[in-house]
């Protein structure tokens, strides 16, 4: 037998072909092994066989396009991460290699600031204007010193190699080289700024040009790239951003294991660990989380903002009482001792037997047989009404009973240890010796 | 980027599954919930009796998967998807249900799935034990069962040569393999 087969599934081509005859012989009785295979084919075939194949096949394949742009559009979350870590680490191991051969001086530091906080507040056109401020400066310190220069794009190069394998390369290497070019500027910018004021209009305008064609391409790609990365930034940074730990304590401070954390409405959720802290990632800060533990009240909190979220749970009083009350019911079973012949059961069926008189008319008619009578024990002990459950005739009905309420004292039943009325059956055997 | 959705199409489930858990890209489940699609839309379709109820179920469905494929161990997907699908619109029934009549079809079917994910198995596969268990069926569904899966006729083809209406050779077709697969399986446990 062909193992493929199990794996088989129905083509909508299959279903709808099918559906309206199309098929015969082989190919109709392949597609009808399908359907008694498998129970998802069968219940799909029900279902187009209810309406009419033109409109649900336009409908399949709107839902088809759908599926594929909302998986399109969310595409790789994973890449946009490793991208953003990938240019953060570049970034780093630009500013690492260039801080050495430069003198490290404070704008630096407040620079790079600058620049994360640029990536991180997303907005395109603010980084353009800060890109353009950062460009203007650099014509002074590549005319006056050469040796800066040099040194400083020493590293470019190197740069480029490394974020062009990225996608996102061009921000990155904006970024980079925003963090790197001002710096050996403001240093002349402070000590020679007559000679900036002169050189500007010649200088500036040449280097500009210079920079601009390569500069140009760049911004374009990261005009695209940053509006990507920016998003790879905030999605990272929720990444982190929903995680939710706590501690459960309960009254009295003591954590609690085992807790349930659920997310409200999911069946996703964390227990409490052996300290009752838990740690739990959202999908959404919005989440409701709701704390149970046997025998605690179910709590329920809004996460919010809050990424650390403690919670007490008060003992359910309820819930204690409820256990409280089975277990009386099992000591109230226990407790309940049934009435007994004082003497214990033994002398009184010797009694019985001893002082049986069995009535002249049973003997002439040989009777033989049993009395039961139904005796109502009351709360003092005292013998109460007395009822006949089977009855023999003759005149034993009536011995039985004599014998009953003239014999030995009984003991009530007790209930808790209260005596309480009770009914016991006694049995009186009639048998002519 | 390119590489992952290179071939993505001729992958086993499993395998995309797999890459998912790894990589988190949506694009895969895309793929991998397109090949069913059709499937889904059709169980909709059937449980809510409604076009644009069972397009809004299919897609509420699929945007699920994302989360639930993160960190379920699915061992056959399909199954499982079913399972999913099913149980959805049971959901979407069971809301609406206090407003609606259920009816009988529902309500017989209103068993909500387990999470085995068991591969449909072809009780034919064992010819030994289906021979003899063939043989204890009752007549017309041996009949009908021996054209069907010996002669690998259609269900029309058997109505005719059977002469048994066509509604007839199906539900002996579905009792017969039901009979004989709990006969097949009983078998196996006697081994």
């Amino acid at each position: 037998m062909p193992t493929g087969r199990k794996h088989s599934t129905l083509t909508k081509e299959q279903i709808r072909n099918y559906l309206e005859g199309k098929l015969t012989g082989k190919n109709a009785h392949a597609v009808e092994r399908q359907l008694l295979n498998d129970p998802f084919d069968e219940e799909a075939m029900e279902g187009y066989a209810l309406f009419d194949p033109k409109l649900t096949e336009t409908d399949l394949d709107g839902l088809m396009k759908r599926v594929a742009t909302r998986s399109k559009k969310r595409q790789s979350y994973a890449w946009r991460w490793a991208a953003t870590f990938a240019l953060l680490a570049v970034a780093a191991v630009v500013v690492w290699l260039v801080v050495p051969s430069l003198d490290p001086t404070s704008d630096q530091l407040s620079l790079k600031e600058e620049d994360q906080q640029e990536e991180g507040a997303a907005d395109k056109g603010d980084s353009k204007i800060v890109q353009e401020e950062v460009v203007i400066p650099e014509p002074p310190f590549i005319k006056e010193e050469s040796v800066p220069v040099a040194e400083a794009s020493r590293p470019k190069p190197e740069e480029n190699v490394l974020t062009d394998e990225n996608e996102e390369g061009p921000s990155q290497e904006d970024v980079a080289s925003t963090t790197r070019r001002p710096e050996p500027s403001a240093d002349e910018l402070m000590e020679e700024d007559q000679v900036i004021e002169l050189a500007d209009e010649t200088l500036a305008e040449v280097v500009i040009e210079e920079v601009i064609p390569e500069e140009s391409s760049a911004l374009k790609k990261e005009a695209v790239a940053m509006s990507r990365s920016t998003g790879a930034v905030t999605r990272s940074a929720r990444g982190a951003d929903n995680m939710v730990t706590g501690t459960v304590t309960d009254e009295t401070g003591t954590p609690l294991p085992g807790v349930t954390v659920l997310v409200k409405g999911t069946s996703y959720g964390v227990m409490s660990d052996s300290n009752g802290q838990y740690n739990l990632e959202l999908a959404d800060r919005s989440s409701v989380l709701v704390f149970s533990y046997v025998g605690y009240d179910q709590i329920e909190l809004k996460v919010g903002d809050r990424r650390q979220l403690n919670v007490e749970l008060e003992t359910d009083v309820q819930a204690l009482s409820d256990v409280v009350v089975t277990t009386y019911a099992e000591t109230n079973e226990m407790s309940f001792e049934s009435a007994e012949p004082a003497e214990g059961l033994k002398a009184y069926r010797s009694y019985l037997e001893r002082e049986l008189n069995y009535p002249g008319a049973a003997i002439d008619s040989n009777v033989s047989g049993k009395v039961i009578l139904k005796v109502t024990i009351l709360a003092t002990g005292e013998i109460g009404t007395i009822e006949v459950k089977r009855s023999l005739g003759f005149g034993c009905d009536e011995e039985a009973m004599r014998l009953v309420r003239t014999g030995p004292p009984w003991r009530a039943a007790t209930r808790d240890g209260e005596p309480v009325e009770s009914q016991v059956r006694v049995k009186v055997v009639f048998q002519p010796e | 980027m390119k590489f992952i959705s290179s071939n993505k199409d001729e992958q086993p489930d499993e395998a995309l599954l797999i890459r998912y858990q790894q990589t988190g890209d949506k694009a895969l489940i895309g793929a991998l919930f397109n090949r069913y699609v059709h499937l889904v839309y059709g169980l909709c379709l059937k449980y809510l009796k409604d076009r644009d109820g069972a397009q809004d179920a299919v897609m509420t469905i699929f945007e699920s998967l994302f989360k639930k494929l993160l960190d379920h161990d699915v061992k056959y997907f399909k199954s499982w998807l079913y399972m999913v699908a099913k149980n959805h619109c049971l959901m979407e029934l069971r809301k609406a249900g206090t407003s609606k009549d259920l009816n009988g079809s529902i309500m017989e079917n209103e068993v909500f799935l387990h999470p085995i994910e068991e591969m449909p198995t072809d009780v034919t596969d064992d010819l030994d034990a289906m021979e003899k268990c063939l043989e204890q069926l009752r007549d017309d569904q041996q009949k009908c069962l021996r054209m069907f899966y010996l002669q690998e006729l259609s269900y029309e083809e058997v109505s005719t040569k059977t002469t048994f209406a066509l509604k007839k050779v199906k539900s002996y077709i579905q009792n017969g393999k039901r009979n004989l697969k709990i006969c097949i399986e009983k078998q196996h446990a006697d081994r």
